[in-house]
């Protein structure tokens, strides 16, 4: 009697020993899963795709925008007639286009902005110019337009991030 | 003579456990497959929709390059010609041309206060709406360029930033 309740007992520890391992075992491929679905969830958003076509299509029209110093540049003095460089009054205009098409700031959905044209060709790559504002540390969407400019091209590219 | 059969009790036991265990990784995995498929599926749709938002845009942009918008004076396939576009507003015959339930353009920059375009306040206005029905659901919209003849300094052409929207079963 006493042998049969030792025997028992044997038993049902051993039965014990199994289902603790059998738990085990799906506790670990458990946790593998949700380090493997933490990997495969953290994929590009395709929605930033989208909004880089409208930056795009943005950048495409902005850079057929007639400033007030397209009649009046003359090479030869490297001012306009009005006194501004057209660099200085590019800067501004891209800058005004900008933040009127995308708005941009601290409590609106899009918190800044970098936007970048340089000259490009087989040796040489130089800034013309570089505009930026807001921060820049968080998701961000762009695009670029280039715009041949023999022997190279002009890249332009828009961020905007959010 | 009588046969029995005697058969192990234990070898059964065993059998059942390991179906049993069998059972359980099946429906497990079963699940974990459930799972993923419904992941990526998610992910298939949302690249779905986004691929139709583009063409949707891109059938929107479309419009800047037909002969009726287009500024002929640019090598420009998205410049609008708004002297153009201001006439065929007031052309009952272009109300059906193109099969939409909403067409505007609008000035982006620079930027003014919201006036419907008529022929006593042009160009000091924002906004040409050629259709307008009622219930035109949500428009989709592209960045176009608006270029007119301007007739100060001797005249010349002057483009500037808008947007199109238009709106319309086979845009949306």
């Amino acid at each position: 009697m006493h042998q049969e309740k030792i025997l028992t007992k044997m038993a049902s520890k051993k039965a014990q020993e199994e289902v603790v391992g059998f738990v085990f075992i799906v506790v670990i491929v458990i946790v593998i899963l949700v380090i493997f679905l933490g990997f495969m969830l953290r994929q590009d958003n395709p929605i930033n795709s989208q909004e880089s076509r409208d930056i795009y299509q943005f950048l495409d029209s902005a850079m057929q925008y007639t400033t007030s110093c397209a009649l009046s540049y003359e090479p030869a003095y490297s001012n306009c007639i009005s006194g501004e460089t057209p660099c200085a009054l590019a800067e501004k205009t891209l800058n005004d286009l900008i933040e009127s098409s995308f708005k941009i700031g601290e409590q609106a959905s899009n918190k800044g902005y970098d936007f970048k044209a340089s000259y490009t060709d087989k040796d040489l790559e130089e800034e013309i110019i570089s505009l930026s504002k807001g921060n820049c540390s968080g998701s961000l969407r762009g695009s670029e337009l280039l715009i041949s400019a023999l022997p190279g091209a002009i890249s332009n590219t828009l961020k905007i991030c959010s | 003579m009588n046969l029995t059969a005697s058969y192990s009790k234990k070898a059964q036991l065993k059998i059942q456990q390991m179906a049993f265990v069998l059972a359980a990784i099946i429906i497990f995995f079963a699940i974990v497959s459930i799972l993923y498929l419904s992941i990526s599926l998610r992910g298939l749709r949302g690249a779905a929709s986004s691929l139709n938002e583009q063409e949707a845009s891109e059938l929107v942009r479309k419009l800047a390059s037909t002969p009726e918008f287009s500024f002929e004076q640019n090598d420009c396939s998205n410049c609008i010609d708004l002297d153009k576009v201001l006439l065929l507003k007031s052309r009952q015959s272009y109300k059906e041309f193109w099969n939409l339930d909403f067409l505007k353009i609008e000035k982006v920059y620079p930027s003014q206060a919201s006036l419907e375009c008529e022929k006593s306040n042009y160009p000091d206005c924002s906004t040409i709406t050629i259709i307008g029905k009622e219930d035109f659901g949500s428009p989709k919209s592209a960045f176009v360029s608006l270029c007119r003849w301007e007739q100060e300094k001797g005249g010349y052409t002057k483009c500037e930033l808008g947007v199109i929207y238009a709106s319309g079963k086979d845009i949306n």
